[in-house]
């Protein structure tokens, strides 16, 4: 949890037109078993890395962007590569243009992520085996007990900037 | 395998509706960095059935192309309202077949992949089912599906050798 201020992840879309570059390490990363989902990738799963806005810039390409909801969050946006369709980012309703996730299957080496957490379990495909020593859970978790203590207050920090646009106390 | 008679399926905004009117040819989950990177997870679930027994009910597609691994074009069928990809055309069975992505059945569940394939790519902490056939890269269909649906899946490879599709 260093590295801030430089590229540390690429990635892109699957006709390459489409590229973006992640300068920070993930918020969170979350391997989702939900229903919608599965619906949204066509596999058992979505992993996705969750940052602040500002650590995840798209350097080329054209995004088209479109409504979506997940059981974590009711209506996000889901941006794809105009030319190819490959989903690229989304971007959750409840932090609004403060956070953004990557969907990890679209780095440059995704190997490099691991998720904090399997969410969602109690909705997975019936074959599906679950990753060994990823904490999981039937919905979601708390993320001050499970995210390191930087992490947690990172996203409370994202949450806070989302609650003054909205004019509430954050 | 289930009755595919009885499947239907549809995007996450409900414009695009289908129905499958038979039951799969065989399921593949693909763990291959192509299919990471065109579903951003660890891997597709594909159902490969005749395309004539995919059935669109409502909804209009959009079409993209991308690289498939064998350097041909695979082309993804995607609501056109929502763009959640429905299924794919790859090289080998053209149009004649589609490879239809599972997550978007309504019930998921009722399917079950034949094979876990291109292991050797997977993302190191993905955990796979150990009473489903792994392989590292592909297999022979003629080895593992039962004659009923390896004939299916022949008529339609020799029907594409023919020129169709």
């Amino acid at each position: 949890m260093t590295t801030h201020d430089k590229a540390i992840m690429g990635g892109g879309c699957g006709c390459g037109r489409t590229r973006y570059r992640v300068d920070r390490e993930p918020i969170f990363v979350n391997n989702c078993y939900c229903a919608l989902c599965q619906q949204q990738s066509g596999g058992t799963s979505a992993v996705y890395a969750y940052f602040e806005a500002e650590a995840v810039t798209v350097l080329k390409g054209n995004l088209v962007s479109y409504a979506a909801r997940t059981a974590s969050d009711l209506n996000q946006v889901v941006m794809q590569c105009a030319d190819c369709g490959v989903t690229l980012l989304r971007q959750p309703h409840i932090t609004g243009r403060h956070g953004i996730s990557v969907l990890v299957g679209t780095l440059d080496d995704p190997w490099e992520v691991v998720p904090d957490a399997a969410i969602y379990v109690s909705e997975r495909m019936p074959w599906v085996t679950l990753p060994e020593g990823i904490p999981a859970f039937d919905a979601y978790y708390d993320p001050d007990q499970l995210l390191p203590p930087e992490r947690a207050a990172r996203l409370r920090a994202v949450f806070a900037r989302h609650h003054a646009d909205q004019g509430q106390e954050a | 395998m289930t009755n595919g008679a009885a499947m239907e399926g549809g995007c996450a905004c409900g414009a695009v509706r289908y129905r499958l009117t038979a039951a799969p040819i065989f399921v593949n989950n693909c763990h291959c960095s192509l299919c990471q990177r065109q579903t951003g997870s660890t891997s597709v679930v594909n159902i490969f059935i005749e395309k004539e027994a995919l059935v669109l009910l409502t909804g209009t597609l959009s079409e993209h192309v991308v690289k498939a691994g064998s350097g041909g074009d695979h082309s993804i069928c995607r609501c056109a309202a929502c763009g959640t990809a429905m299924w794919s055309y790859y090289p080998r069975l053209g149009r004649l077949g589609a490879g239809l992505r599972a997550g978007t059945l309504d019930d998921p569940g009722k399917v079950r992949p034949d094979a876990i394939i291109f292991v050797a790519d997977k993302m190191p902490w993905a955990a796979l089912p150990d009473d489903i056939p792994q392989f590292e890269t592909t297999y022979n269909p003629a080895e593992l599906l039962p004659p009923e649906r390896f004939a299916r899946l022949k008529a339609l490879i020799d029907r594409r050798a023919a020129g169709e599709g």
